[in-house]
């Protein structure tokens, strides 16, 4: 048998991983070249080095981030249910304010032009206007029937457009907080959508590389523009109007021509699939990130590749160009966005091979903290400071009501709720699924069916979430 | 014990998508999910070829490592299966995987992402052979009748075959040398790298 190691020395092992993925984030030298202290008494920027640029405030994988036109101002959508507005300037960034007010995992945020709005959309399907200096919720667009992975917003800010994975995408008039067309005749998931340098047009690309053209006041199918055959997952229009730049699941990336239909340019693929872009007209740059976590920045003129970085911790899902053009953001599997500086490049020193995140750990652990750890700590934490994940603190879990702990928004169901957690409760929940014991959670459905893994999690939840646990 | 593996042999796919019907109808897959399709590149252009697609149960499964949830498990045969009881829904598999094969069927509860589906190699899943919740949630378990997966048998070109990936890479080497270039077996590479062909 396995010797188990005691709950401390556990802890510490886990903080002690954490520790090293945060000070091998790329940026590391930012700081110094800045003249930035760091610290501050929070979590961002207080490693060797310096980690100025890094947004650290998520709790959960980034999914989405959007800079404003001026670059002084931030937004990021996680996996944590929230979006977060951020001061992206100079010096370390910081929170500005934190939008939770969503039901699921947030995949897509955008900057409104010509105003103090933003966008935010993601799993529960929605698409959501909010006041960016109130953090008032100004509209909530419902239509999708599930969920919406890319959002697209005209240049004169009146129509926002999202794709979503239940085959559409929709037109969103801002102006009288409508909805408008429904673009139709995609196959299967629509998984980006672009307007057009005019603003007349939306195009869209699918799980089988389709690309359409539709109009954006009356939703008619346009045109068929190219069929790539493997999944496009980035979609961006080019400067000038008649190109678009896309990415796609076979690791293409290319220019098409808006009127031949054919592939332009075809860059430099990536070894896997393509999952993040970005074209700053501004910069003449484009980039793209994939699942092998690679980024590739070219400049859009020439098309000559001006920079290439290979993060070793995984996928890059999203990216957004820095203010100054010469750097650029980017999130993946980890709660925070690292920054990479491309102008001038520096050197990104990886101090540990492959480190695993908290919800990869596959031993050295008793089988309740690993079933903990790779079942349940991508949505909660233990701590008492642990809130800002996708589901509440576990902390004194154990005798709470439902629905109960203050802060956290949770569903009609749990503040209604009368029961209190206890070994039965949780046993039961995970029995039977939170759709059945608990309808209505914002809770994922799932059951763990074996009765001895459910022990073990109880044991191990009963000591972990004490005071000093 | 075997290795399974999938091979599809570009130079012999017609694009008659006989095996995506009966992966259809085997497993009674819901509309909307295809756990194996056809991809067709360069369409009506020089150079189109035809490959038939799914979850190709990757040595080293990029799925794997990105689950949150840790759903995902490798039987002793080498295929890719998951608990749909631990599966949040939440798509991470989808971006990982460099073959586009987990689907992602719409449910209708509030707030419910669903969960994933893919191909099993017609291996069933975590819950007991041949049981009504297997057949439910994974569908048909011919591995565990002594079958292999219907797609690579009802293909009349045998373009796609499935088996024990030695005698697989074997037959294929053999086709080959036999007309004179290679370059057919698409996805072979990435998902068993090292394993040649």
């Amino acid at each position: 048998m396995r010797p188990v190691p005691n709950r401390r020395s556990r802890l510490a092992a886990v903080f002690a991983v954490l520790a090293a993925v945060l000070w091998t984030v790329p940026g590391g030298d930012a700081a110094e070249t800045a003249g930035v202290s760091v610290g501050g008494g929070q979590k961002t920027g207080d490693a060797p080095g310096g980690l100025n640029k890094v947004l650290r405030g998520h709790g959960g994988p980034v999914k989405s981030i959007a800079l404003s036109a001026d670059g002084s101002e931030a937004l990021t959508g996680s996996f944590d249910y929230s979006m977060i507005h951020w001061r992206t300037g100079s010096g370390t960034p910081s929170i500005i304010r934190r939008f939770d007010d969503h039901d699921a995992a947030v995949n897509a945020v955008r900057f409104v032009p010509g105003g103090e709005r933003v966008l935010s959309a993601g799993d529960d399907g929605h698409v959501r206007l909010w006041n960016l200096t109130s953090g008032e919720l100004i509209k909530r667009f419902e239509g999708h029937t599930f969920k919406v992975v890319s959002l697209g917003v005209s240049a004169d800010g009146r129509y926002a457009i999202s794709a979503a994975w239940d085959g559409t995408a929709r037109v969103w008039d801002l102006k009288n907080l409508a909805a408008g067309a429904v673009l139709k005749g995609h196959v299967n998931s629509v998984n980006a959508a672009a307007v057009s340098m005019g603003g007349e047009e939306v195009f869209t690309a699918d799980y089988n590389g389709v690309v359409r053209a539709f109009d954006i006041s009356t939703g008619e199918l346009k045109r068929q523009i190219y069929k790539h055959g493997w999944g496009i997952n980035v979609l961006h229009a080019l400067p000038g109007g008649r190109r678009l730049f896309f990415g796609g699941l076979d690791g293409a990336v290319g220019t098409l021509d808006l009127v031949s239909g054919k592939v332009g340019k075809l860059l430099s693929r990536h070894e896997r699939p393509v999952l993040s872009g970005v074209v700053s007209a501004k910069h003449n740059l484009a980039a793209t990130g994939g699942a092998g976590g690679v980024i590739q920045v070219w400049d859009i003129t020439t098309w000559e590749l001006k920079y290439r970085h290979t993060h070793p911790f995984g996928p890059v899902w999203s990216m957004a160009l820095a203010g100054d053009g010469k750097g650029l953001y980017f999130g993946g599997l980890d709660d925070h966005v690292a920054y990479w500086q491309m102008d001038p490049d520096k050197p990104f020193e990886v101090a540990h091979g492959q480190v695993p995140r908290r919800f990869q750990q596959k031993d050295g652990m008793s089988p309740g903290a690993l079933q903990f750890a790779r079942k349940c700590s991508i949505c909660h934490t233990l701590g008492p400071d642990g809130s800002n994940r996708a589901g509440p603190t576990l902390f004194k879990v154990f005798g709470r009501k439902v629905g109960s702990l203050p802060g956290y928004a949770y569903s009609d169901t749990l503040k209604n709720g009368t029961f209190v957690w206890n070994e039965e409760t949780i046993d039961q929940l995970f029995a039977q699924g939170p759709d059945v014991f608990v309808p209505g959670t914002k809770m994922p459905l799932q059951k763990m069916d074996n009765a001895e893994q459910r022990r073990a999690l109880i044991e191990f939840l009963k000591e972990a979430t004490q005071e000093g646990g | 014990m075997a290795r399974m593996k999938f091979l599809c042999d570009a130079e012999r796919c017609i694009e008659c998508n006989a095996c995506v019907t009966a992966c259809k109808n085997e497993h009674e897959v819901p509309w909307g999910v295809n756990r194996r399709r056809v991809v067709t590149i360069k369409d009506g252009d020089p150079g189109e070829r035809s490959i038939s697609v799914a979850c190709m149960h990757c040595s080293d499964a990029p799925c794997m490592a990105v689950c949150p949830v840790d759903c995902f498990y490798q039987t002793d045969q080498g295929v890719v299966l998951h608990n749909k009881d631990l599966c949040i829904g939440c798509g991470y598999c989808f971006y990982a995987c460099p073959f586009g094969a987990p689907q992602f069927p719409q449910v209708g509860n509030f707030g419910s992402r669903g969960k994933m589906d893919k191909c099993t190699f017609c291996a069933g899943g975590p819950e007991d052979d041949h049981s009504d919740n297997e057949f439910k949630k994974y569908g048909r378990n011919r591995l565990a009748e002594g079958k292999l997966p219907l797609c690579a048998e009802m293909c009349a070109t045998k373009a796609l075959l499935a088996g024990d990936g030695d005698q697989v890479a074997d037959i294929y080497r053999e086709r080959v040398i036999a007309r004179g270039f290679g370059s057919g077996a698409w996805g072979w590479g990435r998902a068993y790298p090292g394993s040649g062909s």
